[in-house]
Formats: structure tokens, C-alpha cells, sequence
């Protein structure tokens, strides 16, 4: 016990007086989560920030065109750029300058058949042209229906349901994705120290004195848990308190993923200290094996999103499962009774026994 | 009984031998020094004795106890100061000396060993701060704090400026005073002179020469060199040539302007003629010098090479 407590001690104040450590584990992963959550995630509590500058061309004032104009002017995402209706010269040379969204040209006459939805061509793709068909569709289906004097017996509700008890907004995934891959990091990066004490001969040192190395590696093991729980104290709460993020904590699950990962990737990157002898050679490998995983395990976008040859990755990765398992167990509350637990520690244990087996049959002690 | 015996060691890399059929034993107390030129297989027999390598045949006891059954007992005794720093680089003096006391069952008072390797006023210093010769003490501070019986120390001063060896110098003689046994490598003939008690020369994975530092050199010693300069003309010390080649054991005579060379078997002898010569001739002798063997002749006499550090 005391072998383990002076180990301990001598590993914890060699990471943590690391600036490198501070700089890569945390740092960092601050840093990128701050970013994207910034770009992609909204602070505005994760509401729809769905908004479109609009105008009406009036050509000929009727009163069609004007009872259109009254169901649109009560369509609470649309911004009117002007109250009053424009020429159709004034509105193109606002979309042409995008001042505004999209146009409504509305009907000449009673008898008029069209509308017309006048958008940019440079956003032909984006959701807001899309939605905006949808949004005047739903008007001229409501106007047809009042003109018509008939109430419809079925409408659209659309809700969107995700895996868990609440809805999945980004910021919820992000900050968990963001949490499994800086942990993931830290354990793939981590090991590169070994490479230094391979060279200066301390592991060969340590062989000399009556201790185990199970000592030694399970000491090392309980510094990189700290890291970690460093880790994700400081990025769970940016990620609540300056983004919103939801959080439904499952302790037990949660506490089974975590451990079980932290420990997985640091047996990664003792597999890839037992591979390469210098320091440069080490830190490459674990880039290698960083990218790969950061965008290829639904960390920043759904795997559903990646094309399907690149999808046998994602499947295989350790990131894919550590990050669904922080998510199940942080977000959802999804507790050690759901199969998916399972799954996910099942594939981490793989790759940690994996891992660290190919990795000790490698590894050498000294130089 | 010895404390340390070694019989019959080999140690091979694939083709390459690089530990030959190696035996010779250690009494405790003794500063036993393996010297020899580089790849001579100095450091491969010290890890063989420190358990970190395993020989391919061979036995090695250390306080009559072997690496197959008494592997923890032996590390309690030993202590190992290895070639390369071995140091967490990111802890401070103290810290390293205390982290490793921690792991011994026995151990020294941190204090005591840092007095002794003269570290006290650096006890806070980071180790990537400390000089080579601070860190080298350290690493033998390191090898201390388990109180052993046997000490290894492979190649302690190579590499640091003479200031810093002597310092080194110091605590390996201080630990022969506390009755430690010190087994020690070094590629510095000087150094295993001044402070070995025997002397093991290895070549080639091979013991060319075991014996305490004076008896290997009085192996050699059966002509000394010896120059007179006189103050006078060259004539003084031509004079002498044909006298001085008459004498027993002398071998060659030459002059040097004012000086004269011989070699001679016998010095005393040689010595006691040409001064009672110069004496009855008033002859005025300026200086004498007598050439002192060191180690490092007797290892090219032994070896056929020149000695390269």
C-alpha cells in the first residue's frame, strides 16, 4: 500500500506539473468544445433560431391577396424587412443584394391561380428556402380551406422523438461527444511519458526495485481516472451553465462507461508506446488514430450522416461506443438495464483486453 | 565468505558474444571495479548481477542468495545507480529521494542520504534543473535510501567535469567507509586507480586481468624509465652512456641534448651507482624523474591497444 502511494505520488505530480498535460487535456478540449458549441450549438436555449426576412409584392390590390397577407402577417418566424408590400423590381434587387430571404408575390386577381415564392438562387439548397415553401404551402392549404368554407379533419403534427425521455438538442450531443473525446485523448496522448521513461532508462530502473509493475500500472491508471474527472467536471459545466446543456445523470452507468473507458484508451495508448521508440513516432501513431476516431465516431455529427463506406469505421472505433455510453448515461439517464449499455462496454472491454495485450506482448522496458 | 560471487557467466545477442565465460568473486567491503574499453561488456555483466538481464549460463550469488528463488530479497539489498538518469524529471530533490525510500522495506532518513551526496541546499531543486554532476549524485542518493549492502554504480563519473568527479570520488570512499561493498564500471584508468581495491580489466567479454590496481602494475614493473637533466652541457650526460650501460639491468641508455634516458630492471640499483658517480664528480643534477606505470599501460600491454576513453 505504501509501494502504491509513493508511485502514485511520484506519476501524479509528474502528469499534473505536465504543462503539456494541462495544455492538450484541458485546455484543448475547452478550447474545441467552446468553438463548436459557439458555431453550431446557439446559446439561445437550444429554441429554434429559425428566422426569414421576407417582403409582398402586391401588383394588384385584391382582396385575396390581402387575406393571404393577414394569415402570413400572423407567422411568428417571419420578419417583415417592410410592412407595407413592394414592387416585384424592388424585391428582386432585395434578394439579388440579400437583404431579404424570399418574396411573395401575391395573387393578381380573385381568379388568380398562383402564388408566386420568389428566393434566392445562391441558397437553393439551404433548409430556409425549403421551409419556406412549407410555411406559404401550409398558408395557401389554410386560405384554400377558408375559401372553400371547409374545416380539415386532419392536420400534421410533427414531433421529433429521440432515444431518450427528452428531446436531443446539439448542444447535448456535442458536449457529451466533446466530453468522450477528450477523455479518449488524453488516454491516447497520455502515454507518450512512457516513452521518455523508456529512454532514460526509469522503467528500467523501476525493474530493479522490489515492486510489482501491476503497481506501477495501476497507479498510472488512477492518475489518468483524476485527469478525467478533471476533465469532465470543467466541460460538463461550460457545457451547462454557458450552453444550456441538459443534463440527466445515470450515476452508476455513467461511473461504469467512464472507468472503463478512461482505462481503455490508456491501454490504446500503452499499445502504441510499445510500438514506437521515440517520442515524435509516438505522438504521429496517436494522431493517427485521433483523427480517425474524432470524426469518424459521432462526435461532432450523427454517424448516420457519413457515407456508407467510410460507416464500417464508426463501427468498429472504441470512440463511437465511449461516446453513445457518456451520452446514454449524461444525457438520457439511460441506466445499466437498457441493452445499449452493454453494447457499449462489451465493445470497450474488447478493445481495452485487446489493447493492452498486444501492447504487453510489444513493449520493452528499456531502450 | 564472499558476498557477491560470480561463476562462469555468458550472455549472448544473437552472434555476438558479449559476455564470455566471466568469474570472479566480491568480499564485502571491497571496491571492485570492472574497467574496459566500450562494448567490452561491462554493463551487460553488471545487469546479469542486477537481475535485469538473464544470462544464458552461468551462476551469479549475491549474499549467497540467487535471482531464481530470491528475487525481492535481493533488490532489498542492492541498491543501482544506472548508466542513464533514471529520474523523474518533474519531481524535486527531496520528492525523488523520498518516493523511492517509499518503496524499500528498509530505508535511510531522507535527510542522512542527502547530507552524504552533498544535496541539502538543493533539496527543493527540480531534477531538470540539476547539473550533471547534482544528478548523478542524486542517482547514487537514490541507490542509498534503502541502506544496501551492495552498491552498483555503472559508470558514475563519465561524462562530468574533474571538479565534479572528485565530488564523486568522495562519496564512493565514504561509502567504503561505512563498510558497503561498491561495485563500480568505469572507462577512466585513473579513476579505478585511486579507488579500487581490485581491479578486473575485461576485454571482449573476457577478464584479461584481476588483481588489486599496484599488483597489476608491478606485473609490469620490471623496468622503470628514468631521466636525469643536467644543468651543464649536453657533455656531462654523454659522458655517462658507456658507464651507465655497464650497469646491471640497465637495457637502453640515450641522451637528449642535456638529459639521459635509461631503462633499467633494477632502479635502486642503477640509481645508488650514478649518484655516488655524480657525488664523487660533483657533477650538479638538475632534476630526476621516474616514469610511473599506471592501469593504463598494464591494459595496453595486456590487450595489444591503445586505450581510447
Amino acid at each position: 500500500m505504501k509501494q502504491f502511494r509513493k508511485l502514485f505520488e511520484a506519476n501524479f505530480k509528474s502528469t499534473f506539473r505536465e504543462k503539456a498535460v494541462w495544455g492538450w487535456s484541458i485546455a484543448f478540449p475547452i478550447l474545441l468544445m467552446v468553438i463548436f458549441l459557439t458555431i453550431f450549438g446557439g446559446s439561445n436555449d437550444g429554441e429554434s433560431t429559425f428566422e426569414a426576412h421576407i417582403v409582398t409584392v402586391m401588383e394588384e390590390p385584391n382582396e385575396l391577396a390581402s387575406g393571404i397577407q393577414l394569415v402570413l402577417k400572423q407567422i411568428p418566424v417571419l420578419t417583415w424587412e417592410k410592412d407595407s408590400t413592394v414592387s416585384r423590381a424592388e424585391a428582386a434587387e432585395w434578394l439579388k443584394e440579400k437583404k431579404i430571404d424570399a418574396a411573395i408575390v401575391l395573387p393578381t386577381s380573385l381568379d388568380a391561380k398562383g402564388v408566386e415564392l420568389l428566393l434566392n438562387k445562391e441558397k437553393e439548397n439551404s433548409i430556409l428556402n425549403q421551409a419556406m415553401g412549407g410555411i406559404l404551402n401550409g398558408v395557401l392549404q389554410e386560405v384554400n380551406y377558408r375559401i372553400a368554407n371547409v374545416s380539415p379533419q386532419l392536420t400534421l403534427q410533427t414531433k421529433y422523438i429521440s432515444s431518450g425521455s427528452d428531446t436531443l438538442k446539439y448542444v447535448d450531443f456535442l458536449f457529451t461527444g466533446m466530453i468522450a473525446l477528450s477523455i479518449g485523448q488524453a488516454g491516447l496522448f497520455g502515454m507518450v511519458g512512457m516513452i521518455e521513461m523508456r529512454r532514460n532508462g526509469l522503467l528500467k530502473r523501476l525493474m530493479l526495485i522490489p515492486i510489482s509493475m501491476g503497481t506501477f500500472g495501476l497507479s498510472q491508471t488512477l492518475v489518468r481516472l483524476i485527469l478525467s474527472i478533471i476533465q469532465i467536471i470543467i466541460l460538463t459545466f461550460i457545457g451547462v451553465f454557458f450552453f444550456k446543456a441538459s443534463l440527466h445523470l445515470n450515476i452508476l452507468s455513467f461511473l461504469i462507461v467512464f472507468i472503463v473507458g478512461t482505462i481503455t484508451f490508456s491501454a490504446f495508448g500503452f499499445m502504441i508506446s510499445a510500438f514506437t521508440k521515440s517520442m515524435d513516432g509516438y505522438m504521429g501513431l496517436a494522431n493517427i488514430f485521433s483523427l480517425l476516431m474524432m470524426f469518424l465516431s459521432g462526435i461532432f455529427f450523427e454517424l448516420s450522416m457519413l457515407p456508407s463506406y467510410i460507416k464500417p469505421i464508426a463501427v468498429i472505433s472504441p470512440l463511437t461506443y465511449f461516446a453513445n455510453g457518456i451520452r446514454d448515461s449524461m444525457v438520457y439517464g439511460i441506466g445499466i438495464m437498457n441493452s445499449s449499455f452493454w453494447v457499449n462496454i462489451g465493445v470497450l472491454v474488447l478493445w481495452g483486453i485487446a489493447t493492452f495485450a498486444v501492447g504487453a506482448k510489444f513493449f520493452k522496458w528499456r531502450a | 565468505m564472499p558476498i557477491l560471487e560470480v561463476k562462469e557467466l555468458r550472455k549472448s545477442f544473437q552472434s555476438v558474444v558479449a559476455v564470455d565465460s566471466i568469474s570472479f568473486s566480491v568480499e564485502a567491503g571491497e571496491i571492485f571495479t570492472i574497467i574496459g574499453p566500450n562494448g567490452a561488456g561491462k554493463t551487460t555483466t553488471l545487469e546479469m548481477i542486477e537481475g535485469l538481464q538473464k544470462p544464458d549460463n552461468g551462476e551469479i550469488q549475491l549474499k549467497g542468495m540467487n535471482w531464481k528463488g530470491d528475487s525481492t530479497p535481493i533488490k532489498q539489498i542492492i541498491g543501482v545507480q544506472p548508466q542513464t538518469s533514471a529520474l523523474f524529471d518533474l519531481l524535486n530533490v527531496y520528492e525523488s529521494l523520498d518516493v523511492f525510500a517509499g518503496l524499500y522495506e528498509r530505508s535511510r532518513s531522507i535527510d542522512e542520504v542527502l547530507e552524504f551526496i552533498n544535496l541539502t541546499d538543493h533539496r527543493k531543486k527540480f531534477v531538470k534543473t540539476l547539473s550533471g554532476g547534482q544528478r548523478q549524485r542524486l542517482a547514487i542518493g537514490i541507490a542509498l535510501v534503502n541502506d544496501p549492502d551492495i552498491l552498483f554504480l555503472d559508470e558514475p563519473t563519465t561524462g562530468l567535469d574533474p571538479q565534479a568527479r572528485r565530488n564523486i570520488w568522495d562519496i564512493i570512499l565514504k561509502l567504503k567507509g561505512l563498510g558497503k561493498t561498491t561495485i563500480l564500471t568505469t572507462h577512466y584508468m585513473e579513476e579505478a586507480e585511486k579507488l579500487s581495491d581490485r581491479v578486473c580489466i575485461v576485454d571482449q567479454g573476457k577478464i584479461i586481468a584481476l588483481d588489486t590496481p599496484q599488483n597489476l602494475i608491478q606485473l609490469l614493473a620490471k623496468e622503470r624509465e628514468i631521466h636525469l637533466t643536467f644543468p651543464s652541457s649536453m657533455k656531462d650526460a654523454q659522458k655517462m652512456v658507456l658507464m651507465v650501460k655497464a650497469y646491471p639491468g640497465v637495457t637502453k641508455v640515450h641522451t637528449e641534448q642535456n638529459k639521459l634516458i635509461f631503462s633499467t630492471a633494477s632502479p635502486e640499483e642503477s640509481l645508488y651507482h650514478l649518484f655516488k658517480y655524480t657525488t664523487e664528480n660533483q657533477i650538479l643534477v638538475q632534476q630526476i624523474g621516474i616514469k610511473d606505470l599506471s592501469l593504463e599501460d598494464v591494459f595496453i600491454t595486456f590487450t595489444g591497444k591503445e586505450w581510447r576513453d
